[in-house]
């Protein structure tokens, strides 16, 4: 069988598998639809809505952005900002999805018994981790071209050419990243192949892609900023908006094709960034088929084979007793610090937060002095709460904690589809639904107030929050954080993922994940909203705490609808 | 110890019966083996009786104890092995035993004792401290035949205990399981080894196309016939056409 049809036949069925569609196929066969269709339609509209939503919120945010930057001409620069950004957030998010459903599928072994070419089988899951990452790529960038050609004032024949412009570079534009992940995995997958901790080592090859992606995205954005000194350039760039597309791709030279190809102004520039972009893509895409053939088993074996250890016997381990609730706590938080996978989607998330918030306060990539991004919070502050900011920090230490409960609701979100198969476990042990659900709310819980700490402690440093509002908003983020977990847990106790063929799945193929945290959005608008109206009558603090009280009450309420959801779902999932 | 009356278990909206009004009593300190055809409906029985699934018709008691209306005082009385091995892999085996422990309540001195006993009898005390996901196929359903039998139950439940287990281990297992009902707890087990029903059980239920074709002792099932073997009696009684069931 030649190597392309081997290639159709492997993307054939693991298309067939992840998108359920043989599951499509007999249900549209089987005449009537029953409980399980109608409730598969109520969820597909229901994920049009979130993924509605998620558009809504970031059009409205980038509409604005781009209408004021096209009065100065900048909005070609806002529009290379956003192809820069999706590049970088396909490489992360890339990285992670191939590490899982490239190399650590459960399935490999079976793939590898088969008389199958290696680089057949990495590019037909490479395929699928690429229209995973196409799909990503679809969120950031089409709206910003709609975008872009509304505040453009572009005719109509002007926006359909527009759109025609932007269909292959949304489908070319993750390929630089995607194969730059594929490297990296690629050979990283072979070299931990050699190392005895392989779990650990993939952590830290994760938080190091973490941190240099930040720090790099925040570089490369300084790049991107003009030197404001530069009088000759600053007139360059409002008149020519080709320089700016310029500085896109001294930058990050993919990200500048992409751009040029995009919104080029001339045809000669286009036609240089379809073809800058379509090079890069195809020496990438063949550099990784190349390698695969020597490094995709090897590396993928290696994953499944028990790491070199020192032998721990019975006797070297400590029996220990504790309650059912504090062995579920425990059974959770090391089920996630001990998958690079779940460590990566859920830790990342919180160590994300403080990091942003360090880099934003303290990198200062235009030359206006370190401590611009302090003094502009504390501006913001004042304009928003009237006054002193000094009051307004206990609400901002509140607020800084539910955002962090947000973030990292994916540890609680995900916990029922992380079981998948072993919910088995938690169907036959005698322990109540309460109790369950409060083990992974507080597993979930202490994740977020680690997050949580680590942000306000960043803030006291940079900002000068004081003790007392650092531990005003470790108490009353807490309370808010409640009800924003206790809410994300509603998508995973209705529909938990209960077969998965690699961990990434159990995080992401059934968007309980985006679907809880469109929820705690939603809740956390509405806690927003009740603590600022409330301390425009009393005192900041007092409105903080007012507003932790509420969240207490509507948290417990929302902790009793998990315990009955848990219940129906233990007695009706098949373990 | 179980009683079932009138079980019942649809699959696909109703069109297959994998359950079909099964009614079955197991008394204390009996060794039950449960035996049919691959998709008979061994493992939904035993789902069933472990609260995992839920019946469409019918009830289940353990010990006395509705599973339905009251089911963690019913699985406090279940020491359950599933068919499969899908275990929290990322967890050591003694981080594992230790869970169990606790969710089942096993004081700490008598926890330490059986986990010993079990994972000797078994050969993985070595292999305690390691990852889950670095054990064969056979060392992890000797940890969860470990993590089934710690806080001792009245009832133990195995979907085929036997499978992955090497000679020895096995040999001890079926000990251990005459040893468990002569102190008056019940097995209840299911089996593709019929020459292992045979010897071992008081009693055996076969079931076919979610029908129970057949219960009793090895002696009442053979009825007149003395030389009948079980495999004999096994196909006799699932190669009848369906309406005869």
């Amino acid at each position: 069988m030649s190597a392309l049809r081997e290639y159709w036949r492997v993307l054939r069925l693991h298309a067939r598998m992840q998108l359920g569609l043989s599951a499509l196929g007999a249900r549209a066969r089987g005449g009537r639809p029953g409980k399980n269709t109608l409730r598969a339609v109520g969820f597909g509209l229901l994920m049009l809505y979130a993924v509605g939503a998620v558009l809504f919120i970031y059009g409205a945010v980038l509409f604005p952005l781009m209408r004021a930057a096209s009065v100065l001409n900048m909005h070609t620069f806002i529009m290379g900002g956003i192809v820069l950004l999706c590049m970088t957030v396909v490489l992360f998010f890339g990285t992670m999805t191939i590490l899982s459903l490239v190399f650590g599928a459960k399935d490999a072994e079976t793939f590898a018994a088969l008389p199958l070419r290696g680089q057949s089988v990495f590019l037909a899951k490479f395929t699928m981790a690429y229209a995973i990452e196409t799909g990503m790529t679809a969120v950031f960038l089409w709206p910003a071209v709609v975008i872009y050609g509304i505040v453009s004032k572009l005719s109509a024949p002007e926006f359909l050419l527009l759109i025609l412009r932007a269909l292959p570079v949304w489908l070319l534009l993750p390929a630089v990243p995607m194969a730059a992940a594929a490297l990296l995995s690629m050979v990283f997958t072979r070299l931990s192949a050699l190392a005895r901790h392989r779990d650990k080592l993939l952590m830290v090859f994760g938080i190091l892609l973490t941190l240099g992606l930040v720090i790099g995205q925040s570089l490369l954005t300084g790049r991107l900023a003009p030197a404001l000194s530069d009088q000759a350039k600053v007139e360059e760039l409002l008149v020519n908006s080709g320089a700016w597309l310029g500085a896109v791709s001294r930058a990050f030279p993919p990200a500048g094709w992409c751009a040029q190809a995009l919104i080029g102004t001339n045809a000669a520039s286009a036609a240089f960034g379809y073809l800058g972009l379509a090079a890069a893509a195809a020496a990438g895409l063949a550099v990784c088929v190349l390698l695969s053939r020597h490094l995709y088993y090897k590396g993928v074996l290696a994953q499944l084979e028990a790491p070199k250890g020192k032998k721990k016997g019975f006797r070297q381990t400590g029996v220990k007793a504790g309650s059912p609730l504090r062995a579920y706590v425990v059974k959770e938080l090391r089920l996630i610090v001990r998958s690079p996978v779940y460590a990566l989607n859920i830790l990342m998330g919180l160590l994300v937060v403080p990091l942003m918030v360090v880099i934003a306060l303290s990198v200062d990539p235009s030359g206006m002095g370190a401590s611009a991004g302090t003094e502009g919070l504390r501006a913001i502050l004042s304009s928003l709460f009237g006054g002193s900011s000094g009051d307004a920090y206990y609400l901002l230490a509140a607020g800084v904690v539910m955002v962090t409960g947000i973030v990292g609701a994916t540890g609680v979100s995900t916990s029922f589809s992380r079981e998948g198969a072993m919910l088995w476990i938690s169907q036959t042990v005698p322990v109540t639904a309460e109790t369950q659900v409060a083990a992974r709310l507080l597993g979930g819980f202490i994740l977020v107030f680690i997050g949580g700490l680590l942000t306000l402690l960043a803030l006291a440093f940079f900002v000068g929050l004081s003790a007392a509002q650092v531990i005003f908003g470790l108490v009353a983020g807490s309370c808010s954080v409640f009800p924003l977990l206790a809410v994300s847990l509603i998508p995973d106790a209705l529909r938990p993922k209960r077969r998965w063929n690699s961990e990434a799945e159990a995080m992401k193929q059934n968007a309980n994940s985006l679907l809880a945290m469109l929820l705690g959005f939603g809740l956390a608008f509405a806690i927003g909203i009740l603590a600022f109206f409330l301390q425009t009558v009393i005192q900041a603090w007092a409105a903080g705490a007012a507003a932790a009280v509420v969240c207490l009450g509507v948290g417990y309420l929302i902790y009793r609808y998990d315990v009955r959801l848990v219940k129906t779902m233990m007695r009706t999932v098949d373990g | 110890m179980i009683t079932l009356s009138g079980l019942t278990k649809s699959y696909a909206r109703g069109a297959v019966k994998a359950v079909n009004n099964l009614s079955l009593s197991v008394e204390r300190g009996e060794i039950f083996g449960f035996i049919g055809p691959n998709g008979a409906g061994k493992t939904t029985t035993i789902k069933m009786i472990t609260g995992v699934l839920q019946p469409d018709e019918g009830r289940i008691a353990v010990g006395g104890v509705d599973m339905l209306t009251e089911p963690v005082r019913a699985k406090k009385l279940i020491g359950y092995v599933p068919d499969n091995h899908d275990i929290f892999d990322r967890l050591k085996g003694i981080e594992y035993l230790n869970f169990i422990g606790d969710v089942y309540g096993v004081p700490l001195k008598e926890r330490r004792e059986r986990i010993e006993k079990y994972l000797t009898m078994f050969g993985i005390a070595d292999a305690a401290g390691e990852l889950i996901r670095s054990y064969s196929h056979g060392m992890k359903q000797k940890l969860m035949l470990t993590g089934a039998l710690i806080h001792k139950p009245p009832l133990w439940l195995l979907d085929e205990p036997l499978t992955g287990l090497d000679p020895k281990s096995a040999l001890s297992l079926k000990e251990e399981m005459r040893a468990h009902c002569r102190e008056g707890n019940t097995v209840f087990f299911s089996t593709h080894v019929l020459e292992v029903a045979e010897r071992l059980c008081d009693r055996i239920g076969i079931i076919d196309r979610g029908r129970l074709a057949a219960v009793g002792t090895m002696d009442s099932l053979r009825s007149g016939e003395k030389d009948a073997t079980l495999e004999k009696l096994f196909f006799e009684l699932t190669e009848k056409p369906e309406a005869s069931l």
